[in-house]
This record gives C-alpha cells, sequence and structure tokens, in this order.
C-alpha cells in the first residue's frame, strides 16, 4: 500500500506543472553556474598564481639578503582558491582570507578583496549551495504544501483515507514521494554541472573531491528532507491550501532573512566584543608604558654592528612591545571568534542554516578553513621561529639577540630559498569535516524527525470534511 | 463602480487570513531589518568620526606645505539604513596625493567590528521590501481571475451591466487599497525606529529621498500585482496561477539579479588592482630617472640636521645649512612640477581600470534591468546615494578637490618657496657649519676643525654637538602652518535634484514595463474566456 501510494504520488508530482517548471529553472541555473564557474576560476588561478609568485618573489630578495630578514619581515598568506568552489562557496567573500605574520608571531587577518570590482554588487555565486539553499528549498515547499489541504479541498483526501490504511501510513507515503521527487529534480542539474566542469577539463577527480561531491549531495538530500516536512506541517496546519501556501512562504523567507539578521542583532547585542578603536588604545597605552619603562639606550642602533651592546636591550623592548601587542590583540581575535561562533548558533533556528553550515564543513571552506588556517599558522609560526633560532644558535657571527622587528642582531647569513620552511595550507581532513558536519547533520535529522512527528501527530487529528 | 469592486476586494482581502499573515511577516522582518542596519549605521558613524578627527589633526599638525596631504573622509549616508548599495564595498576615505590621482576609496570597509559578522549576509531594508511586496503583490493578485472563475462568480459579476476594464480596474484597486496598508506600516515602523533613535539626522533631502522610495515601492508593487494580474489572466486554474507566478518570483529575485553579476564578470574582463599598480609603477620610472638627474648636481641635498621623509615626496627640514636648504628648495621646484605631470600620465591608465569596472557595474545593472526587483533596488540605491554612480561622483570630486588644491600650490609659488619644506625662517639660516657646532656645543668646539678633534679623542662619539640645543634645529619646535586660506573640500551632501537624472533611466524602464504589462493585461482579460 505505502508502495502504491508513493509511486503515484511521485507520477502525480512528474506531471505538475510545479515540478516542470523547477526541473527546467534547475537546469538552467545549474548549467549557467557551471559555465561561469569554468570562466571564473581559470582566472581566479590565473590571479592567484601571479600574486604568489609575487610573494615568492619578496621572500626570496629577503632571504638574499640574510636570513633575519626572511624572520622579520611580516608576510601575508592569501587563501588560495579551492578546487571545489562550485559546490560551495560558504560566503568566501565576507570571510577573512588573509593572515599575516613573521617568525615571532602571527599579527592579524583580514578580508582582502583584491580582484573583485568594488562597483559590483556582491552577490551569491551560482554555485550547487545557492541552488540548493534557496530554489531547491523554495520548490520542495511548493512541492509539498498542499500535499494534505490540496487534497482536502479537491475532496480526495477522503476517499484515500477510504482504503484500509493508517493515517501515518498515508502522510509517510506523501513525505518519501516528496522527498524523491525533490531528488529527481535536482540530481539531473547536478548531472549536467558535472559533465560540463568534467568536460571543460575544470575538475580534476580525486578522492577528496569525490567525498565532497558525495557528501554534500547527502547532506543535500537530507536539507530536501527536512523542507519536504516543513512543507507537510505547513500543509496539515491549515485546512485551506493557500494558507499553507502562505505559511510556508513566510517560513521560507524568514528563514532566508530573518535568521541572518537576527545573528547579527543578538551578536551585537548580547555577545558584544570591544571595537578596534579601544583595542587600539590599549595597545597604545601597552606599548607606551613598555618604551616609558625601557632603560636608557633601549632605542640606540648601530647598523653594521650586530655586537653593538645596547642592541641586547633594543632586542628585549621590541619583544615586549611585539608580546603585550599579541597579548591583547589575541584575546581580542578569540572573542571575535567566539562572538561569531554564538551567533551562528542563532542561525540555527533556520534550516537553510543549518545546511550552509554543514555544507561548509563538508567542502571544508568558510568559516572552518579559515579557523584551521589560523590555527595552523600559528603551529607554523613557533616551527618557523624554532628552525630560524636552531640556525641562528649556529652563526658564531650572531649575538642571539632575537628582535622581532627588526634585522638588527641576530645571524646575518644568507640562507637558500629552497631550503626555507614556507606555510602551506592543509586542506581539512575527511575526519575532521565529518566532526565538523555532525553537528549540522544531526541537527537536521531532529528536525526532520520532529517537524514530521508533530505532523503525525497532527494530521491524525486533521478534519479531512 | 470602480470603487464598488475595489472596496468588495478590499474588505474581502482585509478580513482574510493571508493579510493577517503578511502583516505578522512585515512586524518580523522590518524591525530587526532596521534595527541590524542601523546598529551598523551607528558604529558607521563612529569610524567616521574618529577619521575625521584623526585627519583634521594631522592636517593641522602640518608645519610645511609638502606634509599638506589632506585625508577626506566621506561620512555615511543617513540612508544607508534604507539601502547599503555598494557603500560598504569600499574604503571612506581618500587622501589627497600630489603624486598620483584619487582612484577608490581607501581605508577599512568593515562596519562592523568583528569583520567575521559580515559573513551573515544581512539584507537591507530595500532588499526586504523588495521580497516581501512582490511576494505579496503576487499572492494577492494571482487567484483574481481564475479564483473567480473556479468559484464561478465571475460569470454572475459579468453579467452586471459593467466592461470588463472596469471590472480589471477595480480589482487592481482593491489589490492596492489592501496592500497599501502593508506597505504604509513598514514604513511607518522603519521611521519611527529611527526617529527614537539619537544618532540619525536626516536632512530634507533625506526626506525627499524616502519619498520618492515610498512612492517608487507603489510602482513596483503595482508591477507585480499586474503581473500576478496577467498570469491569472493567462493560466487555467488558480493553482497553475501560483505557481507560474512564484517561479517567476523566485526568477527575478534571486537567480536574475546573481546571473547578471556573474554574466557581466564573464563579459566584461577587469584588470586586477596589481596590475595596475605594477603598470603605474612602471611609469613612475622615467621619472624617477629625471629626479636622479636634478640630485645628481645637487651636491648637498642629503645633508640634513633634522629632517623628515615621507609618502609623496614629504620632507621636512629644519636646521641645515643656508646651501643645503637652497638645494631643497631648488629640487622642489624642479621635481613636484614633473610629479604633476606624470600624475596627469598615470591617470590615463587609472582611467582605463576605472573605466573598465565602470563599463563592467554597467553591463551587470543593464542585464539586471530584465528583474523589476533589480531596478527597484537600483532606484534605491541611487536615491539613497550608496549606488555606484553615486560612489563615482564622490570619487570625482575628491579629484576635483586636488586639482583645486594644486593649483592653489602652484598660483602661489608654493614648491619654489622655503615653507614647502622647512618651518624654519629663511631669515635664521645658518650658513656655515662652524657656526652650528658653535651653538649646538654651547660654545666648546668653535669649529669643525675642533669637533671632529673633539671626536677623535673620544672614541667617534659626537655627543658634543648635542650639549647645548640648537632651537632652530628642532621640528618640534615651530608651531603648525596656517591653512586657513588652503581651499576646502565641501562635503559631498546628497541632494534630491542632482539624483533625478540618475533614476531617470530606472524610472523609464519600470515604467515601460509597467505599461507593458498593463496593456498584456487589458488584452489578456477582454479574450479572458469566463466559462
Amino acid at each position: 500500500m505505502l508502495k502504491t501510494i508513493i509511486l503515484t504520488d511521485i507520477k502525480q508530482n512528474i506531471q505538475s506543472l510545479k515540478l516542470q517548471v523547477t526541473f527546467i529553472i534547475m537546469l538552467v541555473v545549474f548549467a549557467v553556474g557551471s559555465i561561469a564557474y569554468v570562466f571564473q576560476c581559470h582566472d581566479a588561478k590565473e590571479d592567484y598564481r601571479s600574486y604568489y609568485s609575487k610573494m615568492s618573489d619578496k621572500i626570496r630578495k629577503d632571504a638574499d639578503v640574510n636570513i633575519t630578514r626572511v624572520a622579520v619581515e611580516r608576510n601575508d598568506h592569501l587563501f588560495a582558491p579551492l578546487s571545489n568552489g562550485f559546490i560551495e562557496d560558504a560566503k568566501s567573500q565576507f570571510i577573512p582570507n588573509n593572515i599575516q605574520y613573521n617568525a615571532y608571531n602571527v599579527y592579524g587577518y583580514s578580508i582582502s578583496r583584491k580582484t573583485s570590482n568594488p562597483y559590483l554588487y556582491l552577490s551569491n555565486e551560482l554555485n550547487w549551495g545557492f541552488i540548493f539553499s534557496i530554489l531547491s528549498s523554495f520548490a520542495i515547499l511548493l512541492l509539498s504544501y498542499d500535499a494534505i489541504s490540496g487534497e482536502r479541498e479537491q475532496q480526495t483526501l477522503k476517499l484515500v483515507l477510504s482504503n484500509p490504511v493508517s493515517r501515518g501510513v498515508v502522510l509517510f507515503g506523501k513525505y518519501v514521494s516528496i522527498i524523491i521527487s525533490g531528488v529527481l529534480m535536482v540530481l539531473p542539474g547536478l548531472l549536467v554541472s558535472l559533465i560540463i566542469l568534467i568536460l571543460s577539463g575544470t575538475l580534476k577527480m580525486s578522492s577528496l573531491l569525490t567525498f565532497e561531491i558525495f557528501g554534500f549531495t547527502a547532506v543535500g538530500i537530507l536539507f530536501i528532507a527536512t523542507m519536504s516536512a516543513l512543507g507537510l506541517f505547513c500543509s496539515v496546519v491549515s485546512r485551506s491550501a493557500n494558507i499553507s501556501l502562505l505559511i510556508s512562504l513566510t517560513l521560507w523567507a524568514a528563514f532566508l532573512i530573518f535568521s541572518p539578521n537576527l545573528a547579527v542583532f543578538a551578536a551585537d547585542q548580547l555577545f558584544k566584543v570591544k571595537n578596534s578603536e579601544t583595542i587600539q588604545n590599549e595597545v597604545n597605552t601597552a606599548m607606551d608604558a613598555i618604551n616609558k619603562a625601557a632603560p636608557e639606550g633601549s632605542w640606540s642602533m648601530m647598523g653594521d654592528n650586530p655586537f653593538f651592546p645596547k642592541h641586547e636591550l633594543r632586542a628585549k623592548n621590541q619583544t615586549n612591545l611585539v608580546n603585550a601587542e599579541k597579548q591583547i590583540k589575541d584575546e581580542w581575535y578569540n572573542s571575535q571568534f567566539i562572538q561569531y561562533e554564538k551567533a551562528s548558533r542563532f542561525t540555527f533556528l533556520s534550516p537553510v542554516s543549518i545546511f550552509g553550515m554543514a555544507s561548509e564543513s563538508i567542502t571544508g571552506s568558510g568559516y572552518p578553513r579559515f579557523h584551521k588556517n589560523w590555527d595552523d599558522m600559528h603551529t607554523y609560526q613557533n616551527q618557523f621561529l624554532a628552525w630560524f633560532k636552531a640556525i641562528d644558535a649556529k652563526d658564531p657571527k650572531s649575538p642571539h639577540w632575537y628582535n622581532p622587528q627588526e634585522d638588527v642582531s641576530t645571524s646575518k647569513q644568507k640562507i637558500k630559498f629552497e631550503e626555507l620552511p614556507l606555510y602551506s595550507e592543509r586542506l581539512m581532513t575527511i575526519p575532521q569535516r565529518l566532526t565538523k558536519a555532525l553537528p549540522g547533520i544531526v541537527l537536521l535529522m531532529v528536525y526532520s524527525f520532529l517537524l514530521f512527528g508533530i505532523t503525525v501527530v497532527m494530521f491524525n487529528r486533521y478534519d479531512v470534511r | 463602480m470602480i470603487w464598488r469592486i475595489a472596496k468588495k476586494e478590499f474588505s474581502l482581502n482585509l478580513l482574510s487570513r493571508k493579510f493577517a499573515i503578511a502583516l505578522v511577516l512585515c512586524l518580523l522582518l522590518i524591525p530587526v531589518t532596521i534595527i541590524v542596519s542601523l546598529d551598523n549605521y551607528n558604529s558607521l558613524v563612529r569610524t567616521y568620526q574618529i577619521d575625521k578627527e584623526r585627519a583634521d589633526k594631522e592636517l593641522k599638525a602640518a608645519r610645511v606645505y609638502s606634509a599638506v596631504k589632506p585625508i577626506l573622509v566621506f561620512p555615511p549616508q543617513p540612508l544607508s539604513i534604507f539601502c547599503q548599495g555598494v557603500s560598504n564595498q569600499m574604503g571612506h576615505s581618500v587622501k589627497i596625493r600630489l603624486g598620483e590621482k584619487t582612484l577608490l576609496g581607501e581605508g577599512s570597509v568593515n562596519g562592523r567590528d568583528n569583520p567575521l559578522l559580515m559573513s551573515f549576509f544581512s539584507i537591507d531594508f530595500i532588499h526586504v521590501l523588495a521580497i516581501l511586496i512582490s511576494l505579496l503583490g503576487l499572492i494577492f493578485s494571482f487567484d483574481l481571475f481564475s479564483g473567480e472563475k473556479e468559484n464561478g462568480t465571475f460569470k454572475l459579476l459579468l453579467s452586471n451591466p459593467v466592461k470588463r476594464s472596469t471590472v480589471i480596474i477595480g480589482k487592481i484597486v482593491g489589490v492596492f487599497l489592501s496592500l497599501a496598508p502593508i506597505l504604509i506600516l513598514c514604513y511607518i515602523l522603519s521611521i519611527l525606529i529611527l526617529f527614537f533613535s539619537p544618532k540619525v539626522h536626516f536632512s530634507i533631502a533625506d526626506w525627499l529621498g524616502i519619498l520618492t522610495i515610498f512612492v517608487a515601492s507603489f510602482f513596483f508593487m503595482a508591477f507585480f500585482v499586474a503581473l500576478g494580474l496577467l498570469v491569472s489572466l493567462k493560466s487555467r486554474s488558480s493553482f497553475n496561477g501560483i505557481v507560474v507566478s512564484l517561479f517567476l518570483w523566485l526568477w527575478f529575485l534571486f537567480v536574475w539579479p546573481n546571473i547578471s553579476v556573474y554574466a557581466s564578470q564573464s563579459l566584461v574582463r577587469t584588470e586586477m588592482l596589481d596590475q595596475l599598480q605594477q603598470a603605474l609603477r612602471n611609469c613612475e620610472k622615467d621619472m624617477l630617472t629625471k629626479k636622479e638627474e636634478i640630485t645628481k648636481n645637487l651636491h648637498f641635498y642629503n645633508v640634513c640636521w633634522n629632517c623628515n621623509d615621507g609618502e609623496d615626496e614629504y620632507r621636512e627640514v629644519a636646521g641645515s645649512l643656508r646651501r643645503t636648504m637652497e638645494e631643497q628648495r631648488r629640487f622642489k621646484e624642479q621635481y613636484e612640477p614633473i610629479r604633476l605631470a606624470y600624475a596627469d600620465k598615470k591617470w590615463q591608465l587609472q582611467r582605463a581600470y576605472l573605466d573598465n569596472l565602470n563599463k563592467q557595474e554597467r553591463t551587470a545593472r543593464y542585464i539586471s534591468f530584465f528583474s523589476p526587483s533589480e531596478i527597484f533596488s537600483h532606484l534605491g540605491s541611487m536615491l539613497c546615494g550608496t549606488s555606484a554612480i553615486s560612489q563615482q561622483i564622490l570619487y570625482e570630486r575628491a579629484r576635483n578637490y586636488r586639482e583645486t588644491l594644486v593649483n592653489y600650490f602652484v598660483q602661489n609659488k608654493i614648491f619654489a618657496s622655503y615653507k614647502y619644506f622647512t618651518p624654519q625662517a629663511e631669515s635664521t639660516f645658518l650658513n656655515t657649519w662652524d657656526e652650528q657646532i658653535n651653538i649646538a656645543s654651547c660654545g666648546e668646539c668653535k669649529n669643525g676643525k675642533e669637533f671632529e678633534e673633539w671626536k677623535r679623542k673620544h672614541g667617534g662619539s659626537i655627543d658634543i654637538i648635542y650639549r647645548c640645543l640648537y632651537k632652530d634645529g628642532i621640528l618640534e619646535n615651530y608651531p603648525p602652518l596656517n591653512i586657513s586660506a588652503l581651499p576646502i573640500f565641501n562635503q559631498y551632501s546628497l541632494s534630491i535634484t542632482s539624483s533625478f537624472p540618475l533614476i531617470l533611466m530606472e524610472t523609464t524602464v519600470i515604467l515601460t514595463l509597467f505599461l507593458i504589462l498593463l496593456a498584456m493585461v487589458y488584452k489578456a482579460s477582454i479574450l479572458y474566456d469566463v466559462r
């Protein structure tokens, strides 16, 4: 019986106008998005390559001068474009993509938008994440809002229920059929997109990419299931299909607009962080205090003589300055991360946001990527410093007074560029991604179970007349 | 008769649950949106004030004319609360340099203290309104005809002695009237919130802007009502009507804007800022050889007692001997005009870059004209002074200001004067090194020879010349320059008359679309089969 219900419903859905329209829109957007991605991906890679070679040239020049220069000069690490940008870009335009560091400290992060036109409106990329979270969620709601209330209006619900089936089975059958229709709606577009990407040579299959594609699709289907449950819920809430529609659209708009805005609101009001001016003032006060307390001669310098005795004082003073700034700033950065994480919990009211979170974890992009790089950069910086100190320790011509800001009182040896330990991004591993995505996946499941459960209860009390 | 039909529609809608839900939706979305934007605006104002203060202080502290590099800080537009446009994508300050013209804004782009929060893609009033009223327009109109037909009431209605056109107009007016309270409520809510927030002050021009947006949003709503009607007339059942109109809505509001940006990026290629900067540096190479040629003949150019150097050929000198001062002056007199000429030369490259950016933006805008909601939000951003065009006007004004400043410098022959690089009066320049040593060492060394001797005796130390303060040689002792005669930058203020020409195209397009739509609705209604 369940099978019959599912099959008839799927058949009905496939013949319906809404599924056909959605199907066409999906195909168009998938195709347009992939073609645009092919062009953009090429450009982005070119741009990054030229940026990277410039960056390396700079470090090479420093290395030609001496090793201290390499350790002291502040460099920027700009994140490379990901090869899975067609799946989900996780608002990368708004996530920090640049970290400043030298051997002594990781100084800060920023959002670097070197490549885009500031006059253009920032928009969503037409990637899979966008299609799933906006187009397919909308289509699913349209597909499911009238599953019950619509049948009631057409008087067919009575007939269905006159068969020897329980209401739960009918509802479950409808639920499954909506999910299957939803998947049928999305999958062809997804395949078209994959084919375009593979034929254009943009995509180089690897095990990681396969994981990303399948993982994303799986989370996407789970999301479709959640949205279907939501649509069914809307359809039992009201006796008229029109009202169901309005409720589901309201919820949809609220999930898209209200929940991110609410998160910002909550962050601003509930979890305040210090503003940049306060921090700058704190840093300045701390630095002034250090400079005042510094013994006389701390600022003396003799460029060509590393062993000039006052260089030791100078190095100490500079180290104190850097440490003071580091302490204040690191605390501030951490409070920012915590604020972001807490605020983003507010968006978990919305399945769309949960889906976004899960998919950015699966694809290893967005905030998780930034945060991992931030942590990795700290590890790298410590290793880099240890490496530098080891070389410096072997140099008899160095007084070993470590000055984090200037090339004064440490080794003047030249170093080959190839021997330098450069930072390179390590992408998140599959287990890491899965653990990050797990809360989102569980939440989506809980969401669907709860919604479906409530729907069953309500449907049992539903007046079919 | 029109009035009667309208009234019936109105009262029907008012009592419906649709209306109640729409109202709740507005009450939920609008306040949160406005409060978030308001918060953002407040923090923008705060950074503006801090930056402005810093810029003013810096300018007022200038002791020489080469330190006069005014930083123009643009205040955030109060109307950006309604529509952010592209204003948050560029820095809000511009430094006026002699060697290079202003390209784009500088400084931080983040309004929020935590840049991570930018990723919560909060959308502004105009966009929320566009999403809401277009949706409501469609939902209230999609079953006007097909619904009545399905109920069988349409035949009855038309059996009355009324023209079809009267019925249509009556129905449109009715829907319009029932949506108007919601729309007005949105505006009242947001204006009330802004009214009670202490930091927001609207000028008359701003109010006019709001009024224009208000009027425009009615047109926008009318457009979607008409669209819903057309769909309702063309579709066989009200169910098909709603599906088609909702997908149109999705397409116009969510898909097409993204496609237009994507397409424009593929159609018009822009150079990277890095590449432009590289080209500019190449262009400067000639200039730098000329600089070398000039300094080759100046032997004492690099000798200085107390001097500061900085960006854009800022140089401040005090206490140097007359011959050094004179060479400094000659250098500036020759070199600054060359730099100005090269700034013009570099501008050719910069303009090509900017033109490309503009071309891309224009392409995106023209492509997005296929979506009425995009036209509406462009219109909003233009009226709010946050569109790309408004930003361009801002930078254009900054460039014009630079020209006036340059003219002022040239006319007053400032490049050729000592005041360009030293706060010291010409009469107090010392003529010989001996004199200077004498003063600085409190008379212990009478001349250069004695100084050299002292130096030899004390193992190369030159402490002796710090024994007595040579007051004229300390930059910090000089008062700042009197810059009251300097041309002042007039802050750009949004004037409603200046933004009207800007929105002309958008208005024409949306009106044309609207009229075409109305004609189609009329034709379809005449041909409509009521059975």
